[in-house]
C-alpha cells in the first residue's frame, strides 16, 4: 500500500506483525542476483548488508532514508533500499510486489555518481520485464532467517 | 536450533562473525533506535530532549554506520525509552538464537510500565489456569497424575522423560545435524 499522507513513508504493509518478504531476481541461467552481489562484497560490507536487511524486514513502514523511490520516467515504480557501509553508499533496486513483498533486482554501490556495476540502473527495467514475461524468475532471499533443512 | 541456522553457517568464518557483531551495533542499533522512536510517535527533538542530547546528534545516531555509539550514549537512550540495555559477552549459539528470532516484540521493546502491566496480566492468566485446573482435578477426584501419564502407565509404557532429559536429547540430536542440504524460506 503506497502511503501519501505520512511524510517520508514510502511503503507500508497492511498486515502488522508479519515481517516483509524479500524476493530476488533469478536469471534465465539460474543465477541469483542479490546472493551473487552480496557474496562479492567485502566481509564487513556483507555483514552490514545482512544486518540492514534483517532489521528492515521487521519495520512495518519503510521510510526514507532506508528506502526511496527512483526518479525519472524510466524508473517509475522502482525503489532502492539504501544504507552506508564503510562510508560507501550501498543500494538494492527493485519494486514492490504483493503486500509485504519486495522484489530485489540489482545491487550496487555508488560514490560520487560512479556506479558499481556501471549499468546497474539500466538492469532494473530489463530484469523486471524478464520476470513479468516469465523469461526470468524470482526466489526468496533468506537473509539467513530461515532454517536449513537437514537430511 | 543453532547448528541448523543459516546465520550460524555464515558465522563459521571468524572474519564474518567479527564483522556481524560489529554490524549489529553500528547498523542494527541505529535502526532499532529509530524504530523505537517512531513507535512512540516521538520526533527527533523530543527524543533529544528526553536523552539530554541535541537533535542533530539523534539524527546521526539513527543513521546506520554513521556514528560510533558509546555506552554512555546507549544508556541515555535506554533511559529515554525507559527500556533495559543488555551489554554482555555471550556465546555465539545464544547470539544466533536471539538474532534469528524475527519476533517484533524483541525489536519494538515496551517501556517499563507497559512491560510490567503485560507481565502482571500474564501472571493473572496463569493463576486463573492453575486455579481452574485444581478445581477440575478436585471435582474428578484426581490424585495428581496427569491424564497422559495415567494413560501411559495403563498401557505399560515408560513414563515420559523430564524436561531436562528431553532438552539434553534434543541438543544431542541437533549437534548431529550439521549437514545442510537445502535452504528454506523463513
Amino acid at each position: 500500500m503506497l502511503r501519501q499522507d505520512d511524510q517520508n513513508v514510502v511503503y507500508e504493509k497492511s498486515d502488522d506483525g508479519v515481517v516483509w518478504s524479500l524476493l530476488q531476481y533469478v536469471s534465465p541461467m539460474g543465477r541469483k542476483a542479490i546472493d551473487d552481489w552480496r557474496d562479492g562484497l567485502l566481509v564487513q560490507r556483507r555483514a552490514d548488508c545482512d544486518v540492514f536487511l534483517r532489521n528492515l524486514v521487521k519495520l512495518p513502514k519503510w521510510r526514507f532514508p532506508d528506502v526511496d523511490s527512483l526518479t525519472g520516467r524510466k524508473f517509475s515504480g522502482f525503489y532502492e533500499l539504501r544504507w552506508k557501509s564503510q562510508k560507501v553508499p550501498h543500494r538494492i533496486g527493485g519494486y514492490f510486489g504483493e503486500n509485504g513483498t519486495f522484489v530485489m533486482l540489482v545491487g550496487w554501490t555508488h560514490n560520487a555518481k560512479k556506479y558499481d556495476p556501471p549499468m546497474a540502473l539500466e538492469l532494473l527495467p530489463k530484469r523486471k520485464k524478464q520476470i513479468l514475461t516469465k523469461e526470468a524468475t524470482t526466489c526468496v532471499f533468506t537473509i539467513f532467517t530461515g532454517r536449513a533443512i537437514t537430511k | 536450533m543453532y547448528s541448523q541456522s543459516l546465520l550460524a553457517v555464515q558465522l563459521r568464518s571468524k572474519e564474518y562473525r567479527e564483522a556481524f557483531v560489529a554490524s549489529q551495533i553500528r547498523v542494527g542499533l541505529p535502526m532499532q533506535c529509530r524504530a523505537l522512536r517512531e513507535s512512540r510517535e516521538w520526533t527527533q527533538p523530543k527524543l533529544a530532549e528526553a536523552a539530554g542530547m541535541s537533535q542533530p546528534r539523534i539524527s546521526e545516531i539513527e543513521r546506520p554506520g554513521q556514528r560510533q555509539l558509546n555506552l554512555e550514549t546507549l544508556l541515555r537512550l535506554a533511559s529515554a525509552f525507559d527500556v533495559a540495555l543488555q551489554v554482555r559477552f555471550v556465546p555465539f549459539s545464544q547470539f544466533v538464537d536471539d538474532d534469528d528470532q524475527l519476533d517484533l516484540a524483541n525489536f519494538y521493546v515496551s517501556p517499563f510500565e507497559e512491560d510490567l502491566a503485560a507481565v502482571e496480566r500474564r501472571e493473572e492468566q496463569m493463576k486463573s489456569v492453575i486455579v481452574m485446573g485444581a478445581a477440575h482435578r478436585a471435582a474428578a477426584g484426581d490424585t495428581g497424575q496427569t491424564g497422559q501419564s495415567r494413560a501411559i502407565k495403563a498401557a505399560g509404557e515408560p513414563a515420559p522423560q523430564s524436561n531436562s532429559q528431553t532438552a539434553a536429547k534434543g541438543l544431542r540430536t541437533e549437534e548431529g545435524n550439521n549437514g545442510i542440504s537445502e535452504r528454506r524460506a523463513s
